[in-house]
């Protein structure tokens, strides 16, 4: 029986270690290093003319944003020092982590910049897509920075920023099918009836239901679970932002295409308002808030530090650090 | 198809290590400290007190009966909400209590069926020495109830190992949270037959070990 004591005071030591070991390693904030050095993944960085992502981070400045009125949680987070961001890491080059799990992306780096033009340190918590959104409706995040387009009913939920983009190709939207039948698709009405993957509560899903007649459209909580489908047949296509698409062809093999690169079809944005780029979401009622999180936004197209629109400096930074190619159509 | 397979392995195996790691870790903290917490409300459970009895009996039922994902949801998002005074509490602490607590329920009923599994022949013969309830418990009857308990608490360590994989979900670094980071690279399919692997590899040696462990105790008979 003295055994069983001391295997039992053994095992409540180990986990009384353990838990020192766990907490010091779940941490993600970024750090410093990130080791992800281009050299052995063949990706060309010869087009960009930047300094790189982690000293663009030390680089961004501040806008100049009058915070003398600030009400409900702008002043809690000027009192905190500190503002929450969630994202969902899913998304290169706007979010996504590293090997080491840092999060990265040209999101947080606006998030940085917005919490220095609110003089605050900077919290990123990451979380799937929807549960971004739950965060920041049930106030454990500030802001929820994730590649959110604007839609009517998100509007109607949450306070949404004016829109920020690197360049007006971000904001195109396509799909993505088997490259052996890419010919299949000329145009948007090819794709009537045929089996349709979104991401739930995407931009791309409103934009297919709009848009394409009876597609028989299925959602998913994740892109690599549309892909798995698409490889495997069972589906015909995925709906994308014409950059993963991009990205997600170039990657593959040979394997899938883009159908705005191989024949020009892409979904048609001008029957929506104030679709130009992403937005920034907060918590509905939070007018303080979002008035300053606009006015730090509209500083962005003439504060660049090496191209004219700051947030062009973060997207081509972000695209470096992911590997991924920028969309230059 | 084999070669992606291989090609991932070789290039990311410190990332899936990585991982494999922090599944050992977390499954391990839920299970040490769900025991701790279990014992507690087998006791609670066993009490003569009826109300204790019921609030043992509707924590089980709850914590066994709810998908363990919803609990991690609910405990993140709401209970700062219901109770402010938590909100120093963080993302990856709410998941690992989540999983404590999760554990706790499983390994409170393990607990309380060892100790009934005990002959009642003892506690009866212990406490007609004079033997106080306290001290039957403490002395009689728990260390041969731990018999009983172990392997099943080994069974409940190598379910833990794949529960664990949910906090993935809430990107904490375990073996599933890799799909995540190297869907970043654009791999989809790749790392999930890894994943599975290195799963199977882990259940079967542990089961394997806790069969070891079963041989041990059972000599003593």
């Amino acid at each position: 029986m003295k055994n069983m004591h001391k295997v039992l005071a053994g095992l409540m030591a180990t986990g009384l270690l353990l838990t020192g070991c766990s907490t010091s390693s779940t941490k993600t904030t970024g750090s410093a290093d990130n080791g992800t050095a281009a050299t052995d993944t063949g990706y060309d960085a010869s087009w960009y003319k930047g300094p790189g992502y982690d000293k663009l981070k030390e680089e961004l400045g501040k806008a100049d944003v009058d915070l003398s009125a600030a009400d409900g949680k702008l002043k809690d987070i000027l009192k905190k020092g500190k503002i929450t961001m969630a994202t969902s890491p899913d998304y290169p080059p706007s979010e996504f982590v590293d090997t080491q799990g840092n999060v990265k992306g040209s999101d947080v780096l606006l998030g940085q910049y917005i919490a220095n033009s609110l003089g605050v340190e900077l919290e990123v918590e990451t979380m799937d897509f929807n549960a971004v959104l739950t965060a920041v409706d049930t106030g454990k995040a500030d802001m929820g920075i994730s590649g959110f387009g604007y839609k009517k009913d998100r509007a109607e939920q949450f306070e949404l920023s004016v829109g920020y983009q690197a360049n007006s190709s971000a904001a195109h939207h396509t799909l993505l099918v088997p490259a052996d039948k890419v010919d299949e698709y000329k145009s948007l009405s090819d794709f009537d009836g045929k089996k349709i993957d979104a991401q739930a509560n995407s931009l791309q899903e409103m934009y297919v239901n709009d848009q394409i007649k009876d597609a028989d459209l299925q959602l998913v909580s994740t892109l690599d679970q549309a892909i798995l489908e698409l490889q495997t047949g069972k589906i015909d296509a995925i709906a994308l932002d014409s950059t993963t698409a991009k990205n997600y062809a170039d990657t593959s093999d040979g394997m899938f295409a883009s159908v705005l690169v191989a024949n020009g079809v892409e979904f048609d944005l001008s029957q929506y308002e104030d679709t130009a780029g992403n937005v920034v979401a907060v918590k509905k009622g939070e007018t303080s808030l979002i008035d300053a999180i606009n006015t730090i936004i509209k500083s962005l197209p003439t504060s660049g530090k090496y191209e004219e629109n700051l947030y062009t400096d973060m997207y081509y930074a972000a695209c470096v650090e992911a590997e991924v190619s920028p969309n230059e159509e | 198809m084999t070669q992606g397979i291989i090609e991932t392995w070789l290039k990311y195996y410190p990332i899936f290590l990585k991982g494999a790691l922090g599944t050992l870790e977390y499954a391990a903290i839920a299970v040490v400290f769900g025991t701790i917490v279990g014992t507690l409300i087998a006791v609670l459970h066993l009490s003569k007190n009826k109300i204790l009895s019921i609030i043992a009996n509707v924590y089980v039922t709850v914590l066994r009966g709810t998908p363990l994902l919803v609990q991690m949801y609910i405990a993140y998002f709401f209970l700062p909400m219901a109770l402010p005074a938590l909100n120093f509490i963080s993302k990856e602490q709410w998941v690992v209590i989540s999983l404590i607590l999760n554990s706790s329920a499983y390994v409170s009923e393990i607990i309380r069926g060892g100790i009934l599994a005990v002959d009642p022949g003892q506690t009866e013969a212990a406490r007609s020495l004079g033997m106080s309830s306290k001290n039957c418990m403490i002395k009689i009857v728990l260390p041969q109830a731990v018999k009983a308990i172990l392997p099943s608490l080994a069974g409940e360590y190598i379910s833990m190992i794949k529960e664990t994989s949910l906090a993935g979900t809430f990107m904490m670094y375990e073996l599933m949270y890799t799909r995540v980071l190297l869907a970043n690279k654009f791999l989809t399919w790749q790392p999930l037959f890894i994943i599975a692997g290195i799963y199977l590899v882990m259940t079967t040696v542990l089961t394997w070990l806790s069969g070891l462990l079963e041989k041990r105790l059972a000599e003593s008979d």
